[in-house]
């Protein structure tokens, strides 16, 4: 699936009730198997541009396209089965449920999209293997090291099998060996065909992506194709 | 994508998935499971003693009140879980059946209890319209609790 952006823009209300633009007139394709990353400092727009590109934020103006339909005319019905069965989010802050065991906070995406997840998914098992995360699956999300729930947060990323993945600021709270090791993942995933989209604030992982995409102050301020 | 939905694959394990759900988490949440439970226990129990029909209704009033008041702020207290849930993908439906089934364990679990101590606390044929009434009112309230919750979260998020 093919993403478009067409003249986004995106304002917040500041505590002073002035408006501040948090994107400005972004115009980006973003095609099947690519694997790209924004790159900026913190409040350059990042991360609300990977939650406009994902449904999780509305733009103030601008068009997001999923492949053919056009987010402003999809019901939030399709949009929801849209992002449970085509993407794969990595968040911030990884958001678990802490009620949960490690290996049911990676089932649960499955749980959502109705996969009957009594029955192990395939892709379960050399998930947990290729991320070498096999014997934490007992433990609480609590319980795990920064690059551990990464690891996991990857690991409920790829269980149900997206076309897109979507990470933000991946090596956040992670060493160096680590951060290297995910992006070696993302790359490895990209290579079988998976399209990748990554906020960074950290422009030494940009050599890892195809197409790098400087952001300051809301907008695209440089570009730079590696492939 | 997208038009081509198929809702028959999807709702095919969907209770089923939501069981699972609410078994893994069991452990977890214990404090609001059990104030649910003993609350209603509690109030079933002191209806069979007070059998008077002028009192009866107060009472119904008041576990109505009691019972809504709870599931609300039992609902509102997980946004940070349906914030999760609807990033990833989960739609209103699944959330709203998953709170119904959490909800509607525990308190079919206190009836079951109670109806197992009705040797003990004088039974009669109002006391099983009072369960049948209050699983009534907890069912169709959690859906509407969850509605409220859930679209003013809905707005929030894609507004902030």
């Amino acid at each position: 699936m093919d993403i478009k952006l067409m003249n986004i823009t995106k304002k917040f209300k500041s505590v002073d009730n002035i408006f501040i633009k948090s994107l400005d007139t972004i115009n980006l394709d973003i095609n099947y198997g690519n694997y790209l990353s924004f790159v900026g400092p913190s409040g350059s727009g990042k991360s609300t541009l990977l939650k406009i590109l994902t449904s999780n934020m509305t733009p103030n103006s601008g068009d997001v396209f999923w492949g053919k339909y056009r987010l402003s005319n999809t019901s939030q019905k399709e949009i929801a089965y849209m992002r449970r069965t085509k993407f794969g989010i990595i968040f911030q802050d990884n958001q678990f449920l802490n009620e949960l065991s490690v290996e049911d906070n990676i089932l649960l995406p499955l749980a959502i999209s109705s996969y009957p997840v009594g029955q192990k998914h395939k892709y379960y098992n050399t998930l947990m293997e290729s991320l070498n995360i096999t014997s934490l699956k007992k433990r609480h999300p609590f319980e795990l090291s920064g690059g551990e729930k990464k690891k996991v947060s990857i690991a409920r990323s790829l269980i149900n099998s997206p076309e897109i993945l979507v990470a933000d600021e991946p090596t956040a709270n992670l060493d160096e060996a680590s951060a290297r090791e995910v992006f070696n993942i993302f790359s490895n995933l990209n290579k079988l065909g998976l399209t990748i989209v990554i906020a960074t604030h950290d422009e030494r992982f940009g050599k890892y992506c195809k197409e790098t995409y400087y952001l300051s102050e809301g907008k695209i301020v440089s570009f730079k194709g590696n492939s | 994508m997208g038009r081509k939905i198929n809702y028959f694959k999807e709702s095919s394990a969907f209770l089923e998935n939501i069981l699972w759900f609410n078994i893994r988490r069991f452990r977890f949440l214990s404090f609001w499971r059990v104030t649910f439970f003993i609350i209603n226990l509690m109030l079933f129990l002191s209806t069979a003693m007070i059998m008077p029909m002028n009192l009866l209704y107060y009472i119904f009033i008041i576990v109505s009140l009691s019972n809504m008041l709870f599931i609300y702020s039992r609902i509102n207290s997980r946004v940070s879980s349906y914030v999760l849930l609807r990033q990833l993908g989960a739609s209103f439906v699944f959330i709203i059946f998953d709170n119904i089934i959490e909800i509607l364990l525990i308190y079919s679990s206190c009836a079951a209890f109670y109806l197992l101590m009705f040797p003990l606390v004088r039974p009669n044929d109002i006391s099983f319209m009072f369960i049948l009434y209050q699983a009534l009112v907890v069912v169709l309230f959690i859906p509407a609790a969850s509605l409220i919750v859930l679209i003013r979260l809905g707005k929030q998020i894609r507004e902030e």
